[in-house]
Formats: C-alpha cells, structure tokens, sequence
C-alpha cells in the first residue's frame, strides 16, 4: 500500500511556497491569470470551462492545489461508482444518494483535468475493499470521504492564488457539504455535527487520513 | 439597498459587474462592506428560526432544526460582528423582519429555510474570492455549515439535497435583490 505523501503532489516545492506566501499579498498574482471575460456568473463548473487558458496561465501553487482536489476527486467518484457496481450503494434514498453523488464527483473530474490539461495528475489505483459491497460499510465511508472533503476544500482555499479557480473551489467545496448532511441524515447521524463552524483540514492532515483508508495502492 | 447604517453601500457598485470578480483587489473597505451585508443575512437567519419555534407549532425533526440552526445563526452573529470589530468596524444593529407566514407553518417554515439558506451559500460563495484571507477563513468556517443546513431542510422536504454539480454564486447585488424580494426585511 502506498502512503501518497505530499511530497508526491508538491513536485517543486510549490504548495510549501505556496503557503508562505499566503502571508504576503500573493493576490497580486491573480491579475497575470488573463483571459478572465465576463464569465457569467453561474456556477463554479462555467467559470472553470469557460476560461481558455486558465490551465497555462495557472500558477504552480495553483496547479498542486488542483491536482490536490483532483485526487480526492477520483477517489470519491471511483468509490461511488464501484459502490453502485457492488451493490454498497443498496437501494433506495441510498442508492439514490450514490448515483447523485457519483455524477456530481465525476463532473469535479471532469472540470479539474480540463483545466489541469497536461498538468493533471493520473488517477491512482483504488481499493476499497468491502465498503463498496456492504450497506453499513459504505454509509460509514461515504460520510468520512464526504466530511474530509468539504474540510479539505476549506483548508485549501485560502492558498489558491486565482481568484477564478478559487470561486470554482468554492462551489465544490460547498456541494461536498450537501452531500455530507445528506448521507449523514441517511445514516441518521448529525448532518451538522461540527456546531456552527466547521473547520479546516490541511493538506498533510487529509493526505494522512486518507492513506490511513488504505484505498490508494497505487 | 438596504438601509442599515453604516454598510458602504456605495461599495458594493465594486461587487455588480462579473468581471469584478479577476479585477477586484481585496481591501478592508470591501471586506467591510461584504462583512455588513453577511451581518444582515445572520441578522435575518437567526430572527427567522427565532420566528418559527415560536409560531410555527413545530415539533419533530422540523423542530430540531429550528433549534440547532438558531444556535447557528446566533454564533454566526457574533463571529461576523467581532470579525467586523477586529477590522476597525462597527457592526450595524439588526434591521427589522416580518416572516409573515413564512414561521406559520411547518411547510412554509421548511421552505423558506431551504430559500435562506441557499441564499446565504450562494452569497458567501461569491463574496469569498473577493475578500482577504483572513476573511475568507472565517467565511468559509461558515459556508459549510448552512450548506449542511440546507441539504438538511431539503432532505425533510423531501427534495433532493444536492441539487447542483457545483453551486452556485450571487453577487452581492443580485443577493440584496433576492433578500429584497423576499420582503422580510421592513
């Protein structure tokens, strides 16, 4: 099994500069990302399709967030995917709770490689042994992918120096909440566990979480 | 505009136009400014909630998340208000709302909390690429938790719960047109 470390998404030191330079005004960077246009504002997905060349024009601190999110991405879509595949996902609200979700992660895919282009990293290789094929197990794992999610979004977003691709964070970041609240509800758990506030999760805290599922081996 | 004081509406003509969003830089004015209008939507939230337990004869899960969510709001309150402090600010008082018969009801009740709800996520969203860091920390500590709260009241009403790939975001002028035509505020 391998850990995917933060060295592994953090090629030349980017996202550890990246985070230093949080401390200056790093959105001085944010004018060099051009060909912004009037992109309508719709929703997250549009303002990421509709740049052209936003994948050229974006930094390497941007680059390593993206490919970040990207990985969580794959992760989530391929689990709701097998889930529904092995019978995980049951029937049902739950069912029905996975083939949403499963589209809307698939869509996150889709808009982060385009912008990603060259840059985007290669889907690693899952396991998620029997929490794709029992009920209870996927309920479980599905809340803590979600719950992860929506914290690792809140915890990169403040590092993301393109304001366009930070709204696009954020659009994302609050649909892993619904889907929190809403799996959570179907597992009668709390959908607003965290209080009034939630708080973020670094990068290196969600890489550990995640290697600790043991579902990336490669 | 709303007509709180102190909210530098004249600002907000910065936060209209979409191309605002890669030319905008970041300032204490604007994070203000953004702040003052985030006040109001707590203001408006927290007064909501307070509204129905009283009139809305809930009880059950309706009743719980009347309950939990006006803890929520109540702290929403008071961060944004010590976040508007911490820059020099002056927090606005609350503005006067009228639910009607909005916090009547069970179902209008859940309705209208599915409404404001998505309407204070879909602010939020799109007043976070235009504030500061530290700001945007705070907002997005925030966002989540009424995303939550709005999946939830959509689950109760038996909608679904994640009704968008990516969701989306209002400027700050069509949110007060929105906030506006709901006509809570007097």
């Amino acid at each position: 099994m391998t850990d995917l470390t933060i060295e592994e998404l953090d090629v030349d030191g980017a996202i550890r500069e990246g985070a230093e330079a949080v401390q200056k005004d790093s959105r001085a960077g944010f004018m060099a990302t051009a060909a912004v246009g009037a992109a309508g504002l719709v929703g997250g997905g549009a303002l990421l399709a509709a740049l052209p060349g936003v994948a050229s024009a974006a930094s390497a601190n941007d680059v390593a967030i993206l490919n970040f999110a990207l990985t969580l991405e794959y992760l989530e879509r391929d689990f709701y995917n097998e889930a529904v595949r092995y019978g995980g996902a049951g029937k049902g609200a739950q069912r029905h709770f996975a083939l949403v979700a499963r589209g809307h992660e698939n869509a996150h895919v889709q808009a982060l490689k385009k912008v990603l282009g060259r840059k985007a990293i290669k889907q690693p290789k899952f396991n998620f042994r029997q929490n794709t094929h029992n009920e209870t197990d996927f309920r479980k794992t599905a809340i803590t992918l979600e719950d992860t999610g929506v914290k690792a979004y809140k915890g990169q977003a403040p590092l993301i120096q393109s304001t366009q691709i930070l709204a696009a964070a954020l659009a994302i970041h609050s649909v892993e909440a619904d889907h929190a609240a809403w799996i959570r509800r179907i597992d009668h758990q709390d959908p607003t566990y965290t209080g009034a506030f939630e708080l973020p999760l670094t990068r290196s805290q969600v890489l550990t979480a995640v290697a600790n599922t043991g579902f990336i081996v490669g | 505009m709303l007509a709180a004081g102190g909210a530098g509406a004249a600002g907000l003509t910065l936060l209209t136009d979409a191309s605002a969003f890669a030319a905008t830089k970041p300032s204490v004015k604007t994070d203000l400014t953004i702040l003052q209008y985030a006040l109001t939507l707590e203001y408006l939230g927290a007064t909501f909630y307070s509204d129905a337990l009283k009139y809305a004869k809930l009880s059950g899960e309706a009743k719980e998340v009347a309950t939990r969510f006006h803890e929520h709001e109540l702290a929403h309150v008071a961060f944004v208000q010590k976040t508007i402090r911490s820059l020099g600010g002056k927090p606005h008082a609350s503005e006067q709302f009228s639910f009607g018969a909005a916090t009547k009801s069970r179902q209008a009740f859940l309705e209208t909390s599915a409404t404001i709800e998505e309407m204070c996520v879909e602010t939020l969203n799109g007043a976070g690429p235009l504030v500061s860091k530290p700001v945007l920390i705070g907002a997005s500590e925030l966002v989540s938790v009424e995303a939550r709260q709005a999946s939830w009241v959509r689950g109760i009403l038996g909608r679904t719960p994640a009704p968008f790939k990516f969701n989306p975001f209002l400027t700050a002028a069509q949110s007060q047109k929105r906030l506006k035509a709901t006509g809570f505020v007097k």
